[in-house]
């Protein structure tokens, strides 16, 4: 069963084709991995999946619907969700509040409930309060719910971004290049929390240079190379493809 | 304790709000009574004007324009047409915020520099048609003799306009009104929504805040209590021309905004309180109030740049409930 389809995906900057007819699929409940050389077009596709860019050509279709072109923000209602490869959290607030702030799609109250502050208003609040709580018992950051996320080590803001991300409710969780910059500890904590996640059910799309994190962890791999998929397979499969150990290493290797 | 705490908070607003009603009692003196007036517009519009500058982080020059539009469409109302003054005061609020719901429309797709001088040119551009339409506005002239607002008698209640202490109360009501909206909208999924906006658009986006409509949300509400100010300075004044929209009271504002402390509740209020009273204060010593002033907000801006609401070891915003 296929909760996301890339159909002939393709995206050009004036002249550089990042992405070039991409066909994939990704299953409901699994972990795929997207990995390649740098420039190989993996943040593109994040950017173009998510709405913050707008494809050349080809379509995406979520759950039968066709995405491709939406605002941003009307993608992450339908239950998309990504974190960046460059780490960005709201500096002035606590991780308490980021977490009940990234809670805003589970939260209907309109304006005049807001300015008349009506008993369901108040009863949402307090059903994100306890929301948040569990998220951040989740991701292990209840210790720190009260530090301004500016102050937070790269590691815990890393984890902070995740917790973000599952705190709008993410049906499928785009997570670009999670482990980047950790160490050995808070690698394995990383993996860890990644199967977590599948457990309760969010499919996972994952890019990651790491190959300890993407081969331990994933249940398919994508490789991309200049735009092109070049290699679809499971772990096993794709440490063994002479293509990849190509566009990683040069032909020499191979 | 926390019962404890809340005891004290509420206790603490009723002797603030019992003092704020004797302050004509206190303060005969008619001079300091306009000046208290003036801080309470002041009050409305920088609050106002903090939710699309403080708390959505969008450089907005438009603000005068919407303070000038209610005051006009209530001045024409009544002058023309002899509408209420209440009628007046609840059309202003609306046209100002229509106007700004249009400008918005298309000012708010633009960022940065972009947005800043777009909508200062529209903020001009109704100073001009203010100016041009003498049909209409009469032009430089401006438009005299606008009735004081009717007098108010609700059983024990009644407010006579002859009176200063009257509008006194008239805009401490209206005062307390518009910080009682921004707080809420503050406490909520808006104002989050807000301050998602200013701290990491890509990522408010990203967790489904729509962005641009929760700017026009700020800039639409900042929009009707600046035009309840208009309407109320109109009425209180009782002259108005196109001078209204003058670039040096959105420097006033601003001023009043930067230095109370923007994207915090008290702010807009003490830098609206400080910056009517101190001009006046420092014209004890003639020729040097303007220097003095100026150095003032030097320094002012150099030691605390995020305002005064800093120097409490608060930080940025006030510590929200939420």
């Amino acid at each position: 069963m296929s909760l996301l389809d890339i159909e002939d995906l393709t995206k050009n900057f004036s002249g550089l084709v990042a992405l070039n007819d991409l066909n994939f699929q990704v299953r409901k409940g699994e972990i795929l991995s997207i990995i390649g050389p740098n420039g190989a077009g993996k943040t593109t596709l994040f950017n173009l999946v998510t709405g913050f860019l707008k494809p050349s050509r080809g379509k995406i279709i979520y759950e039968g619907d066709e995405i491709t072109g939406r605002k941003t923000n009307d993608i992450a209602k339908k239950g998309i969700i990504r974190t960046f490869q460059i780490t960005k959290v709201f500096p002035v607030l606590t991780v308490m509040e980021s977490i009940r702030t990234a809670h805003h799609l589970s939260t209907k109250y309109g304006f005049f409930a807001t300015l008349t502050n009506t008993s369901s208003k108040k009863n949402e609040e307090r059903e994100i309060q306890e929301n948040s709580k569990k998220i951040l018992n989740f991701v292990k950051l209840h210790n720190e719910k009260d530090v301004l996320s500016v102050n937070l080590s790269y590691g815990h803001q890393r984890l902070l971004e995740v917790a973000i991300a599952l705190a709008a409710k993410p049906r499928l969780l785009l997570l670009d290049e999670p482990a980047t910059g950790m160490n050995q500890e808070e690698m394995k904590s990383i993996m860890e929390l990644i199967l977590k996640i599948r457990e309760i059910g969010i499919t996972i799309l994952l890019v990651e240079h790491n190959m300890k994190v993407v081969m331990n962890i994933s249940d398919r791999i994508i490789v991309l190379n200049y735009g092109v998929k070049i290699a679809e397979g499971s772990p096993k499969e794709i440490q063994g493809d002479k293509k990849v150990i190509e566009s990683y290493l040069g032909k020499g290797f191979a | 304790m926390k019962i404890h705490f809340l005891k004290n908070r509420t206790v603490i607003f009723f002797i603030v709000f019992l003092i704020l009603l004797g302050v004509p009692f206190l303060i005969k003196d008619n001079y300091y009574l306009h000046l208290i007036i003036l801080s309470g517009i002041f009050t409305i519009l920088v609050s106002g004007y903090n939710l699309i500058i403080g708390y959505v982080g969008f450089f907005s020059l438009a603000h005068t324009a919407w303070f000038g539009i209610g005051a006009y469409t209530s001045a024409l109302l009544s002058t023309k047409l002899g509408v209420s003054f209440w009628v007046g005061l609840l059309a202003a609020g609306i046209l100002s915020s229509f106007f700004s719901y249009l400008i918005g429309l298309v000012t708010l797709r633009l960022r940065g520099h972009a947005f800043i001088l777009v909508s200062f040119c529209f903020a001009e551009v109704i100073k001009l048609i203010s100016i041009n339409w003498i049909g209409l506005t009469q032009g430089p002239m401006g438009i005299i003799a606008i009735p004081p607002p009717g007098n108010i008698n609700f059983y024990f209640f009644s407010l006579n306009f002859s009176a200063k202490s009257s509008f006194y109360y008239l805009i401490l009501f209206l005062s307390l009104l518009s910080i009682y909206v921004v707080s809420r909208l503050n406490n909520s999924r808006y104002g989050r929504a807000f301050i998602a906006i200013r701290e990491n658009e890509d990522l408010a986006k990203s967790i489904g805040i729509d962005t641009f409509g929760h700017a026009l949300v700020a800039f639409v509400v900042g929009a009707f209590l600046a035009g309840l100010a208009g309407s109320f300075y109109s009425h209180y004044v009782s002259v108005i021309s196109p001078e209204l929209f003058g670039f040096q009271y959105m420097v006033t504002m601003l001023i009043m905004l930067y230095i109370g402390g923007r994207g915090t509740i008290m702010g807009p209020i003490i830098g609206a309180m400080l910056f009517t009273g101190l001009p006046e204060f420092l014209r004890v010593s003639k020729g040097l109030r303007m220097p003095i002033f100026g150095l003032i907000l030097v320094f002012a801006i150099l030691f605390m740049p995020k305002g005064i609401m800093q120097l409490k070891g608060m930080r940025w915003r006030t510590k929200n409930k939420w």
